[in-house]
């Protein structure tokens, strides 16, 4: 099978830029400023910074921006996620500062909660370019945005991201740039070089095909003509060996989301998380009327190994990489419980490169799955490598 | 890889087929349409691009006399993402339409001849192209850089029953969309009908009311006539300063009532116009001037005048020039205290829509235009409606007569222009007059002496004061005079003596001025004949112009002008 090809990148012509990144572990204000400009002493001016921070005892985003905006001399983005991944490890507390090339200063698109979205003039680069993707992972009109990003840039550039916020605390501002902290929003920073992407998630088919004869937004009403909410149970209930109580919904619905065709790729996951009125189920992400779905089923092995295989398929073929960017979702965690280290290790090794290995656990992944229509995901992995000669790891050892 | 017997990739595909199918026709909106067809299709097969052709008559209005359908471009009528949009437009004879009108779809790569064009922004050059027909009138590319979309035969095969589908529900939104159009084009016709209906009674109206005005200032005519023309014969012959004092009063009373039935002439648009080409801005420049003088001096009056020296329209210049003052005169009584009056002129083109705009008044060509602006008390709608109308004033008894616009309205019209207004309450008040340009220019001049001559006169003229009037004035010019009171006795008194000059009146009871004329014109195609009347339609004056006249006079005729007209005529080289 072939590999999905960085666009432009000619090796040995061009040098290709440096990145570099600062584990922060005290989540503190002081703790990102010094990160950030440690950075920027070793990289220079001109690039960006995405600041990662994980959610637990998070610094206040307001005062972390204001502190950034005075101290950083480079345009800076970021958001807030449930952990942060630096190698093979997730950190809950803390954070990473990563330092990479920009063109053009990050763009906000606020709006996410109507259902037109504008999305401010920006254009792909000459020689390919990636678009890093944080948007508030809980907006209402996300699949809108995506479309309108798709449009405005198309296949000029790569996508990379993932959706930012808590599953705990609910909607509130979690992303943000030098122009503040923002709720329905997305931040759209391109970088100046081609990644190469890999999206898995080894979720396997259990039932299928059904049909999503009634829905509405993210809420399926019926699936082939009756309650979603029974045919469902009545699905699931011989493999979990449990019976489906609409209190204990979640607990055995992250082991068994929905999935929707997508020809030459795995199907894209859509996780049921809460019953609605009338026995309907409520997704993250959209599910069209209509639209003929799967009840898929997950395996720990599956799971750990489809990570590894994005990780694999991400390896840049032509131009060395030195950064693997890594956006994880978060319900994997949750589903693999101890065993997703397993699964951060797979996809280092898989990799094989030695390429530092940063991300973070995402509330829905972006990835154009190496070109073709770009989508929300869930439950999935999603890997870019950046091509780079070179990744600085600052800090105290 | 492909097992023809591979149940569950034929399961997979006929749930993809099932979602796809579901998806055309979910709305009425092309667009949306289209939009839901594509983003499930994109999302389903992983593709890049769609993009949905449809030929020009899908969209425009074509009429049956239209070109063949092969000769018609094909516009863009969808796109996604609009990243990677190319042309937009395919001419009639693009190599790709040949082949979409064999109505089967087919692969082809994205850097090929056929779509090359269509595929923008770049980042396409990889991949699969796949073009499916949308009979009768359009088309739909699709375009996928993964290696297993759009790889094989049968996978094109199977998407055309889908696309066939969408091409029915696109024929459904543009048939809603024609639906739509028409409903639309007939509520357009018929406010234009109630327009042209509401403008038609206007007129009718103005018409009506300008007939009766022209009628009494006929017979008003005729007796100033006598009364002016006696009067300045007495005034010669008058002894000592009192007699003469009271004589001037005479005069000047019946002058200021000849203006009055001249303004109630120019409403009715029957009054004879005076033409000549008439430099436009220096008439305006003379009425500015005039205005600035009579004005309170908290009000300025600017001039902004772009026609330049050598535009210049067809007219009567003192009708022009009191039409003017009119409106600045009405601008100076709207401003209460301090404020400002604007006359601009400019040239302007009207076409044909312009010109149906103006109620089909005026025919294309250039336009002078000139707008006289103040800053007003304005007008509500309802006065709006009616200042044209003659007796139609807000202004206390004494200060206005209501017959100012009307005049102007009338004189306006019968120099093939229009006036507009526009106003609002508190707003002040623009009124806009558009006359037809002519080309040759002449500059404005004018006196008052009466010039004596020799020669014979007939005065063929039913009103007896009139006559004695007429007689007595040519008389005093130094002419020999004989009268007559019918087209009758006056052809009679021709047959016996020809004379020099003919003074012809048009409404006579028997036999009127213009058979009268006629008849002259039997018996002799050079004699001198000046019309004089108090009201002459312009069609009626037109038609005894053609017969051959020696000049115009319009009653009551003044000295001065009596013996430039005779000078004139009997080919004395004096102006005019
Ligand atoms: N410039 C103007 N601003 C406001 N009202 C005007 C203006 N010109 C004309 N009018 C209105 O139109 C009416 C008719 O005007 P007109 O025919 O000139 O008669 P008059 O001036 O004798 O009243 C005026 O009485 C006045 O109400
Ligand atoms: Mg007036």
């Amino acid at each position: 099978m072939r590999r999905w090809r960085p666009r432009g990148i000619v090796p040995g012509l061009s040098r290709l830029p440096a990145t570099g990144h600062e584990r922060v572990p005290d989540p503190t204000v002081d703790g990102f400023v010094r990160a950030a400009t440690r950075l920027v002493a070793r990289l220079g001016a001109g690039g960006q910074l995405l600041v990662l921070v994980a959610e637990d005892d998070a610094p206040d985003l307001t005062a972390l921006v204001a502190a950034l905006a005075a101290q950083a001399t480079v345009p800076f983005f970021g958001g807030v996620f449930p952990a942060v991944i630096e190698g093979t490890r997730q950190h809950a507390r803390g954070g990473l500062v990563v330092w990479l090339p920009a063109s053009g200063a990050p763009r906000v698109v606020s709006g996410l909660d109507r259902d037109t979205i504008q999305i401010p003039a920006m254009a792909g680069r000459q020689g390919g370019a990636t678009a890093l993707v944080l948007v508030d992972g809980l907006a209402r009109s996300l699949a809108s945005f995506l479309e309108a990003l798709y449009d405005r840039l198309g296949n000029t550039v790569a996508y990379w991201g993932g959706g930012a916020g808590s599953l705990r605390s609910g909607p509130r501002p979690c992303v943000f740039t030098e122009a503040g902290v923002f709720q329905d929003a997305a931040i759209v920073a391109l970088v100046p070089a081609a990644a190469s992407l890999g999206v898995r998630h080894g979720w396997t088919k259990l039932v299928g095909p059904l049909v999503a004869t009634r829905t509405s937004g993210n809420e399926i009403q019926e699936l082939n003509w009756e309650r979603a909410l029974d045919v469902y149970r009545a699905a699931v209930a011989a493999d979990c060996g449990r019976e489906i109580t609409e209190e204990g919904f979640f607990e055995v619905a992250k082991g068994y989301p929905f999935g929707l065709q997508k020809q030459g790729a795995e199907d894209v996951v859509r996780d049921p998380i809460a019953v609605g009125p009338a026995g309907s189920l409520r997704c993250v992400g959209d599910v069209p009327e209509n639209a003929v779905l799967s009840i898929l089923k997950g395996v720990p092995e599956q799971l750990v190994a489809a990570a590894g295989a994005a990780a694999a398929a991400a390896r840049a073929v032509g131009a060395p990489s030195r950064l693997s960017l890594v956006a994880d979702c978060v319900s994997r965690a949750i589903f693999l419980e101890d065993r997703f280290a397993e699964e951060l290790e797979a996809m280092d090794a898989a990799r094989g490169d030695g390429a530092s290995q940063i991300g973070m656990l995402t509330l829905g992944e972006i990835s154009s799955q190496g070109n073709g229509y770009l989508e929300l995901f869930n439950k999935t992995a999603v890997v870019a490598s950046v091509p780079t000669d070179e990744h600085v790891v600052t800090g105290s050892e | 890889m492909t097992d023809p017997l591979d149940q569950r990739r034929t399961l997979a595909d006929i749930a993809l087929l099932f979602e796809l199918s579901l998806a055309a026709g979910t709305s009425i909106d092309l667009q949306t349409n289209c939009r839901r067809f594509v983003t499930s299709l994109m999302a389903r097969k992983n593709l890049d691009l769609a993009q949905i052709w449809l030929r020009a008559d899908a969209t425009e209005d074509r009429g049956a006399a239209g070109p063949a359908t092969d000769a018609l471009p094909y516009h863009l009528a969808f796109a996604a993402p609009t990243a990677h949009v190319g042309v937009t437009t395919l001419g009639a004879d693009h190599p790709l339409l040949a082949r979409v009108r064999e109505e089967r779809a087919f692969r082809v790569a994205p850097d090929a001849a056929e779509v090359a064009a269509l595929l923008g922004g770049g980042g396409l050059t990889r991949g699969t192209c796949a073009v499916f027909p949308l009979p009768p009138r359009g088309f739909l590319v699709l375009h996928a850089s993964h290696e297993d979309v759009l790889a094989e035969a049968r996978e094109v095969r199977q998407l055309e029953a889908v696309t066939a589908k969408l091409a029915i529900s696109i024929e459904g939104c543009l048939a809603h969309a024609q639906a739509m159009r028409e409903i639309a084009e007939r509520r357009k016709a018929e406010t234009e009908r109630a327009l042209a209906q509401e403008q038609l009674h206007h007129a009718q109206k103005m018409d009506a009311v300008g007939r009766l005005a022209g009628g009494v200032a006929h017979d008003f005519n005729n007796l100033l006539t006598s009364i002016l023309g006696c009067a300045e014969i007495l005034e010669r012959d008058a002894e000592g300063d009192d007699q003469r004092a009271l004589l001037e009063l005479v005069v000047g009373a019946a002058r200021n009532a000849a203006d009055l039935t001249g303004q109630l002439l120019a409403f009715s648009r029957a009054a004879p116009l005076d033409v000549h080409p008439v430099p436009l801005d220096a008439l305006v420049a003379q009425v500015g001037a005039l205005l600035e003088r009579t004005v309170d001096p908290q009000i300025s009056v600017e001039l902004d005048l772009r026609l330049g020296a050598d535009v210049a329209v067809l007219g009567d210049e003192s009708r022009l020039q009191s039409a003017f003052l009119n409106l600045g005169l009405n601008a100076r009584d709207a401003i209460r205290g301090a404020g400002q009056i604007t006359i601009r002129s400019d040239r302007v083109d009207l076409d044909e829509e312009a010109c149906r705009r103006h109620g089909g008044e005026v025919s294309p060509g250039a336009f002078a235009r000139v707008r006289v602006t103040d800053t007003g008390v304005g007008m509500d709608p309802q006065t709006r409606s009616r200042i044209f109308e003659p007796f139609f004033s807000t202004k206390q008894t004494g200060r206005g007569t209501g017959l100012g616009l009307a005049a102007v309205y009338g004189s306006v019209s019968s120099h093939g222009g229009v006036i507009t207004v526009q106003s609002r309450p508190g707003d002040g008040a623009s009124f806009e007059v558009l006359l037809p340009i002519t080309d040759s220019p002449r500059a404005i001049e004018g006196d008052d002496v009466a010039l004596t001559g020799q020669g014979a006169i007939l005065v063929i003229e039913d009103d007896e004061q009139v006559r004695m009037v007429v007689e007595r004035m040519c008389a005093r010019l130094g002419y020999q005079v004989a009268v007559t009171a019918s087209g009758e006795e006056g052809l009679a008194a021709l047959d016996a003596a020809r004379p020099d000059v003919v003074l012809l009146d048009v409404r006579m009871p028997g036999m009127g001025g213009h058979e009268t004329l006629a008849r002259i014109r039997e018996r002799d195609a050079e004699l001198p004949v000046i019309v004089v009347s108090g009201f002459v339609e312009e069609p009626e004056l037109d038609a005894m112009r053609r017969l051959g006249t020696a000049g115009f006079l319009q009653k009551p005729v003044a000295l001065a002008e009596l013996s430039r007209a005779l000078r004139a005529a009997l080919g004395d080289s004096s102006p005019r």
